[in-house]
């Protein structure tokens, strides 16, 4: 309790930092509650008040087939969330343990390591996710959170790299090996947690990322497959009904808009508290 | 120079290199049989080892894969499942109406980013700053083809201002104005953002404190001066990203029905045309590694300093 807390304190240091966690919370408390705030069954389909307009009866209105649109962006909030997130755990699981062994060894194993990110790097890996996964027969979500993940793990290896390299040299870590605290454990609880902040802040980012690339890829018709109900592709749908009842289209994509501003604004905010290196100057 | 150049370049050939390998793994481990695909429903067995031979997959994995290499250095990029014709020919024919609107939104958002980054920064934590900060965060976090929808649906639908989709008559450019739009906002949120704040970290340097005490006015001394030596990240980020630019094209080409290589993908994920996606990621990843390769040449003019290093 005492550390959310504090963490909340500093937080509100940052009005980034203070909006973006307040609708990352939002969508989360959504997501999680979707079935209970959800007035309709998101797939269930009423030819009898197909193409609604918003009212009070339909938040949102509705779309094409009947389907209730607040009901169906809830629900799409679960697949964007789970895809932003888990792929950005895939990605910082490599990335951590392949920075760490190459700050770690250094020599020929950082040599390979980095080079195999830099190639990472060199590669547009949105298209390149689009191309792995436009090859299976089925796409689905699962399909693009791993995909995403196992692309995207070259700036953490980076970064991970980078920092433990300097904290390595710091005389806390050094005092830890004079008492004779073994590598793995003085990874693990002394120069990890360190290195903490900056990895933080990029997660963040790479979450607002993943969301946009997951709706990108739905869009395309590679993502979740009908009828569940992602951003992205309910976005598809409404293509054809865009001058006629623009809301099917508009409300998704204002979703897709403020979920990724949440976590870009997040990200942007904790850089602020974390990295207070900016420094006050004027022309 | 000269031999900058060359190091970067060698620097280029194990990143395609990679690229090209782990396109050929993904070919060859699909699930799906590429014979079976150019049969179709009828075809008896004797026609089917003819068209495996003939395509060379009967030859084991090592022996496909340098023979794909191989194909790849002439510029072979394999014959589309559907088209029945090489995948070259069909890229090529794309290629004009991609780089039409790749160029003009690359254009639009160097030019507005970098001006809505330097007013920003000269504008520090006023209220104009702010502005153009959010409105550079709200445009980093719009998915592009949603964007473009709405674009549609306002200038072309509502108000008629625009053509609502299609590549037009030759040199009439309306057409390109919402797609490039689009397709240039989200870059350019990035640029505005980088602008700014690297324009900040040398606007405090000595050598500026100098221009203005010799009398340049506060604008004219970050024009001239600051952002000659702030340029160096921005030229960055331009290169980083325009991955974003190539996937944002792929999207904005198929919203606009824009005749391009992106459009010509997303068709054949429609119809899992292996050869022409696989053929579209390889080109439009080359031109990814030439743009970051152009990037780093580019740092030796801004700054002769690196030159010397090498």
């Amino acid at each position: 309790m005492r550390l959310i807390r504090e963490s909340w304190t500093q937080l509100r240091r940052s009005k980034h930092a203070t909006v973006g966690v307040s609708i990352v919370l939002v969508l989360v408390l959504a997501a999680i509650l979707a079935p209970v705030i959800a007035p309709y069954d998101p797939y269930y389909a009423n030819l009898d008040e197909a193409l609604e307009p918003p009212s009070s009866r339909h938040l949102m209105g509705t779309d094409d087939l009947g389907r209730d649109i607040f009901s169906r962006v809830l629900y799409g909030a679960r697949i964007s969330l789970q895809v932003g997130v888990l792929a950005e755990v895939i990605s910082l699981a490599i990335g951590i343990a392949a920075g760490a062994l190459a700050a770690h060894y250094g020599g020929w194993v950082d040599m390979t390591l980095m080079r195999v990110a830099d190639m990472f790097f060199a590669f547009p890996t949105a298209l390149f996710a689009m191309a792995v996964i436009a090859v299976f027969e089925e796409p689905s979500v699962t399909k693009i959170f791993v995909v995403l993940g196992i692309v995207n793990w070259a700036g953490i290896a980076r970064l991970v790299r980078g920092s433990l390299l300097s904290i390595k040299e710091r005389e806390f870590a050094e005092a830890a090996r004079a008492l004779g605290v073994g590598s793995p454990r003085l990874m693990v609880r002394h120069l990890l947690p360190n290195a903490l902040a900056p990895i933080l802040v990029v997660a963040t980012i790479g979450i607002a990322g993943n969301i946009l690339t997951e709706a990108w890829l739905s869009f395309l018709g590679l993502g979740a497959q009908a009828p569940l109900a992602s951003w992205g592709s309910m976005i598809t749908a409404a293509q054809s009904f865009i001058y006629t009842q623009p809301w099917i289209c508009l409300c998704p994509g204002l979703a897709i808009v403020i979920t990724v501003l949440g976590f870009n604004l997040l990200g942007d905010g904790l850089r602020d508290i974390l990295d207070p290196r900016l420094t006050r100057s004027r022309l | 120079m000269y031999g900058f150049i060359l190091k970067r370049l060698a620097l280029a050939v194990p990143v395609m290199l990679g690229i090209a390998t782990i396109i050929f793994l993904l070919m060859f481990f699909i699930p799906g049989d590429p014979v079976r695909m150019l049969m179709g429903q009828h075809g008896d067995p004797e026609t089917e080892a003819e068209i495996r031979a003939d395509l060379g997959l009967d030859k084991p994995l090592h022996v496909q894969y340098f023979r794909f290499l191989g194909r790849l250095l002439k510029g072979d990029l394999g014959r589309s499942y559907r088209q029945r014709r090489p995948v070259k020919e069909i890229l090529l024919e794309r290629l004009p109406a991609t780089l039409k609107l790749g160029t003009a939104a690359l254009c639009l958002a160097v030019f507005f980013g970098v001006t809505a980054g330097i007013i920003a920064a000269l504008n520090r934590n006023k209220p104009l700053d702010g502005a153009v900060m959010v409105a550079s965060l709200v445009g980093i976090s719009t998915p592009v083809f949603w964007l473009g929808l709405m674009l549609m649906l306002v200038f072309a639908s509502r108000l008629k201002w625009l053509p609502v989709a299609g590549y037009g008559t030759n040199g009439d450019l309306r057409h390109l104005v919402l797609p490039a739009v689009s397709l240039s906002l989200v870059y350019l949120g990035y640029i505005a953002r980088i602008t700014r704040s690297s324009l900040l970290e040398v606007i405090g340097m000595e050598f500026l404190r100098t221009a203005r005490a010799k009398g340049l006015g506060k604008r004219v001394a970050a024009i001239k001066h600051g952002l000659r030596n702030a340029l160096i990240p921005i030229v960055t980020v331009i290169g980083l990203n325009f991955a974003g630019l190539l996937g944002g094209a792929v999207a904005t080409e198929t919203v606009f029905a824009w005749p391009g290589i992106g459009r010509t993908m997303v068709l054949a994920i429609g119809m899992r045309d292996v050869p022409v996606i696989e053929g579209g990621v390889i080109i439009l990843s080359l031109s990814f590694v030439l743009i970051n390769l152009l990037v780093d040449v580019s740092y030796s003019f801004i700054d002769p300093r690196i030159r010397l290093e090498s």
